[in-house]
């Protein structure tokens, strides 16, 4: 066991240096052959929607976990997203796949001129102002028939001509892979150490002189912009978008799988959305029972449990190390997860 | 004179609609400003006095307002349940993280509470038509309904008694002085747990008076909460924590915000127009526009 | 501290384990070997989230429909999925796609939003699943079905027509009244509100756009919120405005009691139209005699069968039921009853491809449904598809004006119980 952890550590080795965890390479590498195994559509349709929000929740947690501001208006940006993808096909004739790139970019700007005007003040603050520039957004959005057909609802073409969900599960595979190892990559570099810094004391970062407010827009910008691509995404799987997909409920739900996945560790997400998604669908038939569950489970890993499953994981990981099954060569990502933490 | 009346009217709508939003942001505003907690499952006390005012007319045969005190008393009942049962515990154990930790809580206070009731007493709509019959006629065109009038005068003696309570009483200090410095004030002798109990319930049964004396107008169902809640986050942020004097103010400018816009541009475009405005005028005035100094405000 | 985790660890395990169990009963899905026949149903509704109300109404009116019957078509036994939308585009269909491949439903039936409509139609054609009777009304629902009719054609027919072939009669309704004397407005003004969401600005535009072609100028269209309480700077802009005519549709039943209420407290001086204030049961409680005079569309418990309906609905779930979500559904259960039993007739078996044959009949108009307590005859042809025939004879709402509670049928006139009573603040 141990010899087999320890070859497989060389193998992930230059990997675990760019920030990439060896578990999420793992669920990646399984992830691609999931299609060959499972026939089921639907299935892979919950897969997607996991993976999709996986990603999303990856994105909140860039900011949330790491510069310490939340995001409250999160589902507006992807919704916005959505949107603009959508009618940039529709409108302009743009194929699906620029309509994804367009709507990043839109959205990118979008959060980068509202970073600039709220970020520095950061805190409950930045959070309030991107919750009110959701709600303005969502009004918009329900009242610019003409543009957005409101809330008849938009229908919007999809990115294949066929109708299986596979050419989609590898669509969202890559983009979520692609998401991951941005974020990865540049939270483990010097600048996700500035993010960590800020995030923890913004006084002390300002003074040790790292531009505190130059580090918050660009990580708010990367985050939005995600939030954009994704969104896009959901527009053209889903096939009709409504005002509703812009709710503040939608970023309740991104926010929980977030931070149930463990704040701070950006792969925490997707693999609470993995596991979160799927249980929640298998547990419609209880209505509203289920949400009630939903809620209690909330408190209690909320007062009991805080580091989330990444924490979880680490204290796992710790356990078997202490007794030895494991080798001890992780160390650095897993302090880094831990200082994550601390918000 | 026709314009005159027209910005009456105004006036009055906005006063009317402004009431409520203060009574709902002074009990947001003293729960943020004493234990530190976004409270996102303050819409659903707001629907839970409404409830407790139905069923204090329709079951025990209460009148309007033993019926509205009543669902205040509920409601402080239930608040403390949830105080206790739910932030205590996590007060006890940790406070690292505490106010991102208390917002999912009270997300999750708000889930349970909104679907308890949906299982509990069904979707359908429980309402009356009125408290007190009749109208009245203020200098303006329009007649108002007295449940109406009623409304906003209960709310604004409920703002006067609860700064009484603050200003005068001991509990109501020590209140205070916890928002302020809450070290100090434990040093003094004081119950932090007790207090910040009492907190709770108070602010639930603020949004609970709310919610019952608008009964007549807004009848109960599960997730009626949501815009009240909406609202008073306007209010909360753009006043700035901390002054409940504040709170008045904030709730007719957001009242007159939104009745203009509609007066303006249509009544759809209100949550635009005055969402826009607020932040603006946020902008401008980041810690709000009436923070008191020396309390926390929004910038922590 | 250690102690704590483990039980919250233990307590979460149990809720889970708990819950497991409890689907797992719930989920009894495959099918039975010992050669009983049996036929899956999956309903679609929003059964949770903020339209549930009318999802409780559907279930109720569906499983009354079906007690009838004995849930029994022929040899077979019927089985219900109940498929949740939670009002939401992208659930409703995972759900959908969930209950065709899992728990491989026969058939499918019914939806409420209309978005939701249209995310299923793909679904619905993906599959080749007939998908009979759905609430989703609005314009949307039938420009994606004109947009490919092949590929969607196992989306069949709307139980509610597109907003517009209901709404002429109100135009008709005021016009015949000025005709016949019964009334003489100001002026030909009318303002146009609703709730904002698709059916309100469908309903209001499209009544608006009649208005028009009567004549009448359209002086604003004002949208609120869904939710919305407060309407004295709406009201007060409507009475400046002086139209003779309001009209508009509110789906939620606060906002819309709250309307007229307000309306009444600062004297709007105009004919008020409010299309669903009727559609809750308990309307009367909320709104009082505010409502007097105020003219809506709704069916009424108007025949024996219906009325009987609504008592055993009552007693059997201790809320009223409203004429056109449970009425109607009820209407439209049974109807789905006389699909499924016309297919064993005719197929001799209850499978997908069946349904898919018998759809057909349904689209042409060969298959109809008169026995109806809401409608006296469901009926589609080529020319209305997805839509059914509106008319007298066939699929129509009566105007009905409001006294004391109730609702008493101005037009049209070989219906009618009393004519358009104008009240005194609306004459000159």
């Amino acid at each position: 066991m141990k010899r087999l952890v320890t070859s497989l550590g060389k193998v992930f080795g230059p990997l675990t240096k760019l920030g990439i965890r060896p578990q999420i390479a793992v669920l990646f590498f399984a992830l691609l052959f999931v299609p060959l195994f499972v026939r089921d559509e639907f299935t892979l349709r919950l897969l997607i929607t996991s993976l999709m929000f996986g990603g999303l929740a990856m994105a909140f947690d860039f900011t949330a976990g790491f510069i310490n501001i939340v995001n409250f208006g999160f589902a507006a940006f992807m919704g916005l997203g959505a949107y603009s993808s959508g009618l940039s096909v529709l409108k302009l004739g743009l194929s699906p796949w620029l309509g994804l790139i367009f709507a990043a970019l839109l959205v990118g700007i979008v959060g980068f001129g509202l970073g600039v005007l709220t970020i520095r003040l950061g805190g409950i603050f930045a959070a309030c102002m991107a919750w009110f520039v959701a709600l303005a957004l969502m009004a918009v959005t329900a009242n610019w028939v003409d543009l957005t057909k409101g809330n008849s609802g938009l229908s919007v073409p999809p990115l294949f001509v066929t109708i299986r969900n596979m050419p989609y599960y590898y669509t969202i595979l890559a983009i979520v892979i692609l998401v991951y190892i941005l974020l990865a990559v540049i939270s483990s570099s010097k600048i996700g150490l500035a993010f960590r810094a800020i995030g923890q004391d913004v006084v002390a970062a300002a003074s040790s002189g790292v531009f505190a407010t130059k580090y918050k827009i660009i990580n708010f910008t990367i985050s939005c912009c995600l939030a954009g691509l994704l969104g896009g995404f959901y527009a053209h799987f889903v096939g009709v978008l409504t005002p509703q997909v812009l709710h503040t409920r939608n970023t309740v739900e991104i926010m929980v799988i977030s931070y149930v996945g463990g704040r701070g560790t950006i792969w925490g997400g997707l693999v609470a959305a993995l596991l979160l998604v799927p249980a929640m669908d298998y547990l419609k038939g209880l209505l509203e029972l289920r949400l009630i569950m939903y809620g209690a489970a909330m408190i209690l890993i909320m007062i009991f449990y805080p580091r989330g499953l990444a924490g979880l994981w680490t204290s796992g990981a710790d356990y078997l190390k202490r007794k030895g099954v494991l080798p001890d060569t992780s160390t650095v990502s897993v302090s880094k997860g831990k200082t994550g933490q601390n918000l | 004179m026709e314009m005159l009346q027209q910005s009456w009217d105004i006036i009055v709508t906005a006063i009317l609609r402004g009431g409520l939003y203060a009574l709902m942001a002074v009990g947001l505003s003293l729960v943020f400003g004493v234990m530190n907690i976004a409270n996102f499952s303050h819409g659903e006390f707001y629907m839970i006095g409404s409830y407790f005012a139905f069923f204090g007319i329709t079951e025990f045969k209460f009148g309007p307002l033993p019926s509205i005190i009543f669902a205040g008393l509920a409601a402080f009942a239930i608040g403390m349940i949830v105080e206790r049962g739910v932030f205590n515990p996590l007060r006890q154990k940790s406070k690292k993280g505490w106010l991102m930790n208390t917002f999912l809580l009270t997300l999750g206070v708000s889930i349970i509470m909104q679907n308890g009731v949906r299982m509990i007493w069904g979707s359908r709509y429980r309402g009356v038509t009125q408290f007190w019959p009749g109208r009245t006629k203020i200098f303006t065109s329009m007649e108002i309904a007295n449940d109406r009038l009623v409304a906003f005068i209960i709310a604004m003696i409920t703002i006067t008694l609860l700064w009484y309570f603050l200003t005068y009483t001991r509990t109501g200090r020590a209140i205070r002085a916890v928002s302020q410095d809450e070290t100090g004030a434990s040093l003094m002798g004081i119950d932090l747990n007790w207090i910040h109990t009492l907190t709770f319930a108070l602010s639930c049964m603020l949004a609970a008076i709310a919610g019952a004396s608008l009964l007549s107008i807004n009848p109960a169902f599960p997730t009626m909460g949501v815009n009240p809640l909406y609202k008073s986050w306007f209010v909360l942020i753009l006043v700035g924590m901390g002054n409940i004097w504040g709170s008045i103010y904030g709730g007719l400018i957001v009242g007159l915000l939104e009745t203009i816009s509609i007066y303006r541009f249509g009544a759809g475009w209100q949550d635009v127009i005055s969402l826009i405005i607020i932040i603006l005028i946020l902008l401008v005035k980041p810690s709000g526009l009436f923070a008191k100094k020396g309390v926390k405000s929004v910038l922590e | 501290m250690k102690q704590s985790k483990l039980l919250c660890l233990c307590l979460v395990v149990l809720i889970l384990a708990m819950s497991l169990s409890f689907t797992g009963c719930g989920r009894g899905a495959s099918k039975p070997d010992d050669g009983r026949k049996i036929v899956k149903i999956g309903v679609q509704g929003p059964f949770t989230g903020p339209a549930s109300r009318v999802g409780d109404e559907f279930k109720a009116a569906i499983q009354m429909a079906f007690d009838e019957i004995g849930n029994k078509i022929g040899d077979y036994e019927v089985q219900f999925v109940w498929i949740d939308c939670e009002s939401d585009a992208e659930k409703a269909a995972r759900a959908y796609e969930q209950a065709i491949v899992r728990d491989k439903i026969d058939v499918g039936f019914n939806t409420w939003h209309s978005w939701v409509s249209v995310a299923l139609m793909d679904i619905a054609a993906k599959y080749k699943m007939p998908h009979f009777l759905s609430f989703g009304a609005t314009e949307i629902v039938n420009q994606k079905y004109k947009s490919d009719p092949e590929k969607y054609k196992y989306w069949v027919g709307k139980t509610w027509p597109t907003p517009s072939l209901l709404s002429i009669a109100y135009v008709e309704a005021v016009n015949e009244a000025i005709e016949a004397g019964l009334w003489n407005p100001p002026n030909r003004n009318v303002a146009v509100y609703g709730v904002d969401n698709d059916w309100g600005r469908d309903f209001g535009n499209s009544v608006a756009r009649q208005f028009e072609d009567a004549g009448w100028t359209v002086v604003t269209r004002e949208w609120v919120a869904l939710g919305e309480t407060e309407f004295y700077p709406l009201l007060n802009k409507l009475q400046q405005l002086g139209a003779s005519v309001v009209v508009g549709s509110m789906s939620d039943p606060p906002s819309v009691s709250s309307f007229i209420k307000q309306s009444r407290e600062v004297g709007l001086k105009s004919l008020i139209i409010s299309d669903g204030l009727g559609w809750v049961g308990e309307w009367y409680e909320l709104t009082g005699d505010a409502s007097n005079y105020v003219l809506d569309q709704i069916p009424q418990w108007t025949t024996p069968a219906a009325r009987k309906f609504k008592d055993d609905f009552a007693a059997k779930f201790g809320f009223e039921p409203g004429a056109s979500t449970a009425g109607l559904m009820y209407d439209s259960a049974r109807f789905m009853i006389k699909i499924m039993q016309e297919t064993l007739k005719e197929h001799g078996a209850l499978t997908q491809e069946n349904f898919a044959k018998i759809a057909e009949k349904v689209r042409t108009g060969q298959l109809t449904f008169k026995d109806g307590i809401i409608m006296k005859e469901y009926k589609y042809t080529n020319d209305t598809f997805p839509d059914p025939v509106v008319g007298e004879e066939y699929y129509i709402f009566p105007v009905i004006q409001y006294m004391n509670g109730q609702g008493r049928i101005i037009w049209p006139s070989s219906w009618k119980d009393e004519d358009i009573v104008i009240p005194d603040f609306l004459k000159q």
